[in-house]
C-alpha cells in the first residue's frame, strides 16, 4: 500500500457531497492534489457496505465511466482541479445521521493500490 | 558565504544570484578524477551550482563507524566543487530515495527492532529515540564536513518526507539539529506533493516535479502531467509568499527498472524537448533556484541499487553514466547561458497582456502555453511561449514548432540597441565594459526587430547564414548580434569571456575537446575569431579477451560440503523461514542447506529475489523470482516437482542458493520486506533444520573437478594503455556482454562489484568500467572476473557449457575518444 498523506488526500473529497439519490449512493471529487492518473476504480465502501466494482461508475467531464472498463490501458486522466462524481448503482440503505465512513480503493500506475479513507457528517433529517 | 534571501531569489554575498543546479550522486561516479571530469562539464555548460546527496549507508557500514576514504572522501568532493566555483545545495537525508538501497538508510539500522525508520510506520507517525540516535551519528559525522565548505549556500533535511498526520516535530528536530552545527545556509524540506507541506517548519520552501514517471507512456500523449509546473507560481504562492520559487528535483531525466524500456527509449522519448520545456516553463512561473534531476548519470556498484533498478543508473541524464554530453545537456547549457546573459531574479508576472503588446482579441491556442514576465532589472518582458500541439503553431505572430518553447524579448535594452520584439531566442551575451556581443539563435520561420539609438527600427529575419553579424553602435557603445544556428550552438561553449565553437565540450580551465579532426573557432570582443586545427592521435581502443581462466566456484552445492559451522534459521510451523536479514546474514548472496527425506516429490517455495535450488549436488530449478504487480513486489510462490532420481539416499542435502538484488527504496512502501528463502514447504510437510550463510565462497576448482559447473569463476586480464587515461583524453571504457552465452553474471572489475548482467531483466549489456576502479599499463594488469551462474537454456549438456565457458570471447572497448587541446 502506497504512502500518500492521509490529510493530503482527503482534500480530493468535497465534504459534505455523500447523498442518497433513486439509483443509490453519490459523493463528489476535486482534484486539488495535481494531474493523476486512475488506472483501477477496485471497490467503494460506505459505513459497513461494499459496493462491487460492477457497480461504481464516475462521472467526469460530461462522460460516465463505468469502473470495470478503468484499466491501465484506459485509465481515467484526472487532471488538478477537475470535478467528478462516484455513483454508486445499488439501492443499498448505508448512509446514516452524523458521521459516515467512506472507504475508496483505487489503483494508480506509478504508486499501485491506493486506500483512501474518508468521512463526512450527514444530517438525513 | 552569506547566503539570505527574499521572495524573488537567493541572494549571495549580497548579489542576487540565479540558481542553476544539478544533481549528481557522487555514490554513482567514483573518485576524485571522474568528480573532477563531469563537475568540470556542468560549470562549461552553465550551471552554477550541483547538488548532492549524501547517502548514510555509502558511509555507515556499521553502528559507529564512518568510511569517507578513497572514493568515499567527501572532502575531496566538495573541495573539487568549491575550487571550480560551484555552489553546493548539501542533502544529508537521513533517507534519499534515489533508487539506493533502503533509500539511503543502513542495513544495519533496518534490524534494530527498536528503532522506526523515519519515525514512521504505514504513514502514521511515531517518534522513535533509536531512530534519532543513530540519524544523530550521521549528522554528527557529516554536518562538520559540510559546514567546512562555505560554497554550501543551502540543506536540505530529509527527503519527499510526510506522514499521514502531517506532523512537524521530526522535520523540525532535524532542522534545529543542523542548526545547532552552526551551518548557516537556509534549510529547506523538498514536499513531493506540492502541497505546502513543512513550509512554516523550514527557511524555505521547496519541491519536487516529476511530470513523466511512467517510460511506457509518452510524455508528449499525456501533457495533463504539466498542470502542476504550469500552475506553480499560484499553488505555491498561496502557501508561501516569503522565499523564491525554489525547485528542488526539476525532471531532468528518468530511471529505467529491471525489465525496463531502456535507456535509449527514454532518451528517445525525451529528447532535448523535455528538459527544455520543464526549465522554460519553471522560469515562466518564476522560479529562480531549479535543480536539474539528475544533471549527471551513474552507475549502480557493490551493493547500491534499490531492488527495482540495474547497474545503470545513466537517467537519461544530461551527462550519461560514461560522461558523455547528451543533447538535453546542450539544451540545458543553451538555457543557463541565457540566464548568464539576462539576470531574471527579479520578475513578475504579467496578466495585462494586451498591453504587453498583444492584440485584444488575442487567446492562447489550444494546447499552448503563454505567459509574460515583466522584469524589472532588465527593464523589459519575456514572452514565454510554449506549442504542445503536433504542428508549428502562431502564437502572437511568432511560428512555434511543434513541443518547442520559447523565452522571448520584448523590449530588452542592450548598451546600442534596443530588441524590440522578437521571435529568436538569446543564446548568449559576452561583453567588455561598451561592447556587447549578444549571440541569437537564428530561426527561418522567424525574425526580431531592433531599434537602434536613433529610434530606427530594422527587421532582421531569421533566414541568415550563421554567423551572420548586425552591428549597432551609438558612438560610444556597441551591440553586435551574431546569428547562429542551433546546430551551431549545440557545438558552442562559453569559455570566461569568449565563445568556441565546433567543441565536443570543454573543460573551465581552458582545455576543448574534440573526437575527430575538425577546426575549432574561438570568437572574443576583443580579437573576432582564432582558428585552430585539432587532429586526433588515438583511436577507439578494442580489447579482445579470450582464454579466460575457468574456475568451478561454489563448492557449497556439492553434497558432501561441511556447513555444520552455519547459523541455525528456524522453519516455521506454516513453513515460512526467518528472513535472511533477521538472522543476521545480510549479503547479496544467501546459501541454505539442510536435508530432505527420499519421500518428499514436491516442493513449494517462496524466495528473493532470484533462487536455484540443488539436490544432493544437482541441480532442480534455477529462477527469477522479480515479480511486481501495480509496481508492489509480490511474493512468487513456485512449486516444483523433484524428479525421483534426485533422491537416491535415505537424507538428502538440499542447498538453495538465493540473490538477492537489493531493499525497496522506501518511498511508498516500508522498506524492511523480507530477504533469502521465505516460504519452503515438501509435500511430506518437512520441518527443515536449515543453516544460513551470506557470500559465495568463489573457491577456484580446476576445469576437470567433478562438480557440475553450475556456479563458474571466469578471470582474464587486460591492460589500459596510458595515453587513454591521460589528463589530456577522455576515453571511457565499457565491457560489452552482449554475445556471451550467459543469462546471469555478476561483474567485479579489480575486485570490485561493477554490474549484474542479468540477461532479458533489463536492457544492460554494456557496463560501464569506472576509471577510478580501472589501472593504467604502468600500474599493471586489469582483472575481470565474472561469476555465471546461470547459462543459456541453449546450452544442454555440463560437457557443452564448459567448453562454452572456456571459449567465451569478451570486449572491452572505448565507448568513444576525447582528446584535448589546450588554447
Amino acid at each position: 500500500m502506497a504512502v500518500l498523506p492521509d490529510f493530503l488526500i482527503k482534500r480530493v473529497y468535497k465534504k459534505g457531497s455523500l447523498r442518497q439519490t433513486e439509483d443509490g449512493v453519490e459523493f463528489d471529487l476535486k482534484n486539488v492534489l495535481g494531474p493523476g492518473i486512475i488506472s483501477g476504480l477496485e471497490c467503494v465502501q460506505i459505513n459497513d457496505y461494499i459496493f462491487s466494482k460492477d457497480v461504481i461508475s464516475f462521472v467526469t467531464q460530461g462522460m460516465e465511466l463505468a469502473a470495470e472498463i478503468v484499466n491501465e490501458k484506459n485509465p481515467i486522466h484526472f487532471r488538478l482541479n477537475q470535478e467528478g462524481t462516484m455513483k454508486l448503482l445499488e439501492k443499498a440503505n448505508c448512509l446514516k445521521e452524523g458521521l459516515n465512513k467512506i472507504i475508496l480503493e483505487i489503483m494508480n500506475p506509478e504508486a499501485g493500490k491506493l486506500k483512501i479513507t474518508l468521512t463526512d457528517n450527514l444530517h438525513l433529517s | 558565504m552569506d547566503c539570505v534571501f527574499d521572495k524573488y531569489s537567493l541572494i549571495i554575498d549580497g548579489k542576487r544570484t540565479f540558481i542553476k543546479s544539478g544533481a549528481m550522486h557522487y555514490f554513482r561516479t567514483f573518485g576524485k578524477k571522474e568528480w573532477t571530469d563531469r563537475l568540470q562539464k556542468m560549470k562549461a555548460g552553465g550551471y552554477n551550482t550541483v547538488d548532492l546527496y549524501f547517502c548514510w549507508n555509502f558511509h555507515g557500514i556499521k553502528p559507529g563507524y564512518f568510511d569517507f576514504s578513497d572514493y568515499k572522501n567527501i572532502k575531496d568532493l566538495l573541495k573539487t566543487a568549491a575550487d571550480l566555483g560551484l555552489f553546493v545545495i548539501a542533502r544529508p537525508g537521513p533517507y534519499v530515495n534515489a533508487e539506493t538501497s533502503a533509500g539511503g538508510i543502513p542495513y544495519w539500522l533496518l534490524k534494530d527492532k527498536s528503532a522506526i525508520i523515519r519515525n514512521r510506520t504505514n504513514g502514521d507517525y511515531i517518534y522513535s529515540t533509536s531512530y534519532m540516535e543513530a540519524l544523530k551519528s550521521w549528522y554528527s559525522a557529516l554536518l562538520p564536513i559540510i559546514k567546512e565548505f562555505d560554497n554550501v549556500i543551502l540543506i536540505q533535511v530529509e527527503n519527499e518526507y510526510s506522514t499521514n498526520g502531517g506532523e512537524t516535530e521530526y522535520i523540525e528536530e532535524l532542522v534545529k539539529i543542523v542548526k545547532d552545527f552552526g551551518i548557516k545556509a537556509p534549510v529547506f524540506h523538498n514536499d513531493a506533493y506540492i502541497a505546502g507541506l513543512y513550509a512554516d517548519v523550514v527557511d524555505m520552501y521547496a519541491c519536487d516535479i516529476y511530470p513523466y514517471i511512467n517510460p511506457t507512456n509518452s510524455w508528449k500523449t499525456n501533457t495533463y502531467a504539466f498542470d502542476t509546473l504550469d500552475n506553480l507560481e499560484e499553488i505555491v504562492r498561496d502557501f508561501n509568499d516569503k522565499s523564491p520559487l525554489f525547485i528542488a528535483e526539476m525532471q531532468a531525466g528518468w530511471y529505467d527498472k529491471w525489465l525496463g524500456v531502456g535507456y535509449d527509449a527514454i532518451r528517445r522519448d525525451m529528447g532535448y524537448s523535455h528538459i527544455n520545456i520543464m526549465t522554460k516553463t519553471a522560469i515562466a512561473n518564476g522560479v529562480t533556484i531549479f535543480n536539474h534531476y539528475m544533471t549527471v548519470g551513474g552507475t549502480n556498484i557493490l551493493d547500491m541499487a534499490a531492488d527495482e533498478v540495474y547497474t545503470s543508473y545513466d537517467f537519461a541524464a544530461p551527462i550519461s553514466e560514461l560522461g558523455a554530453i547528451k543533447e538535453n545537456f546542450r539544451k540545458a547549457k543553451e538555457i543557463n547561458y541565457f540566464l548568464d546573459a539576462f539576470d531574471l531574479c527579479e520578475t513578475e508576472p504579467v496578466t495585462d497582456f494586451a498591453a504587453a503588446g498583444f492584440e485584444e482579441s488575442f487567446e492562447t491556442p489550444e494546447n499552448c502555453f503563454v505567459k509574460i514576465r515583466a522584469d524589472k532589472k532588465n527593464g523589459c518582458n519575456w514572452h514565454f511561449y510554449r506549442n504542445f500541439n503536433t504542428c508549428e503553431t502562431d502564437i502572437n505572430g511568432v511560428s512555434i514548432d511543434t513541443f518547442e518553447m520559447k523565452i522571448l524579448p520584448f523590449n530588452l535594452k542592450l548598451k546600442a540597441c534596443e530588441i524590440v520584439k522578437s521571435g529568436m531566442e538569446i543564446f548568449a551575451r559576452l561583453e567588455d565594459a561598451d561592447v556587447e556581443t549578444i549571440f541569437i539563435l537564428s530561426d527561418y520561420k522567424n525574425d526580431l526587430t531592433v531599434k537602434d539609438s536613433k529610434g530606427l527600427e530594422t527587421v532582421i529575419s531569421g533566414d541568415v547564414e550563421d554567423f551572420y553579424e548586425a552591428k549597432f553602435s551609438d558612438g560610444k557603445k556597441c551591440t553586435n548580434l551574431i546569428f547562429i544556428s542551433r546546430k551551431v550552438a549545440n557545438y558552442a561553449w562559453k569559455l570566461n569571456n569568449s565563445m568556441v565553437f565546433n567543441a565536443s565540450f570543454i573543460y573551465p580551465d581552458g582545455k576543448i575537446a574534440y573526437d575527430s579532426e575538425r577546426e575549432i573557432k574561438i570568437y572574443s570582443i576583443e580579437k573576432g575569431y582564432e582558428k585552430f586545427c585539432a587532429v586526433p592521435k588515438l583511436t577507439k581502443k578494442k580489447i579482445k579477451l579470450t582464454n579466460f581462466d575457468v574456475y568451478f566456484a561454489a563448492p557449497e552445492i556439492e553434497a558432501e560440503y561441511d556447513y555444520s559451522d552455519w547459523k541455525s534459521v528456524k522453519h516455521n510451523d506454516d513453513f515460512t523461514l526467518s528472513d535472511s536479514f533477521n538472522s543476521d546474514v545480510y549479503s547479496e548472496f544467501v546459501w541454505y542447506k539442510g536435508q530432505i527425506s527420499a519421500a518428499a516429490r514436491e516442493i513449494s517455495i517462496s524466495a528473493r529475489h532470484i533462487f536455484a535450488i540443488y539436490i544432493n549436488g544437482r541441480e532442480l530449478l534455477n529462477r527469477n523470482s522479480y515479480k511486481y504487480d501495480n509496481l508492489i513486489q509480490v511474493d512468487e510462490h513456485l512449486s516444483v516437482l523433484i524428479r525421483p532420481e534426485l533422491l537416491d539416499k535415505e537424507k538428502n542435502e538440499i542447498t538453495i542458493l538465493v540473490q538477492n538484488l537489493g531493499f525497496d527504496k522506501g518511498f511508498t512502501n516500508d522498506i524492511n520486506s523480507p530477504r533469502g528463502l521465505i516460504y519452503f514447504k515438501t509435500d511430506t510437510e518437512e520441518i527443515v533444520d536449515w543453516k544460513i550463510r551470506g557470500r559465495i565462497s568463489l573457491e577456484k576448482r580446476p576445469v576437470d573437478d567433478k562438480q557440475a559447473p553450475y556456479l563458474a569463476l571466469l578471470e582474464n586480464k587486460f591492460t589500459i594503455p596510458d595515453a587513454y587515461l591521460g589528463e589530456n583524453t577522455f576515453a571511457p571504457f565499457v565491457l560489452d556482454m552482449d554475445k556471451t552465452p550467459f543469462r546471469r553474471v555478476t561483474i567485479f572489475l579489480n575486485d570490485v562489484k561493477i554490474g549484474r548482467f542479468i540477461r532479458n531483466n533489463s536492457p544492460q549489456e554494456k557496463f560501464y568500467l569506472p576509471p577510478h576502479f580501472l589501472k593504467k599499463e604502468s600500474e599493471g594488469e586489469n582483472v575481470l572476473k565474472l561469476v555465471v551462474w546461470e547459462k543459456s537454456h541453449r546450452i544442454k549438456s555440463v560437457f557443452d557449457y564448459k567448453n562454452y565457458l572456456e571459449n567465451v570471447s569478451l570486449k572491452v572497448e572505448n565507448y568513444k575518444v576525447w582528446e584535448m587541446l589546450e588554447v
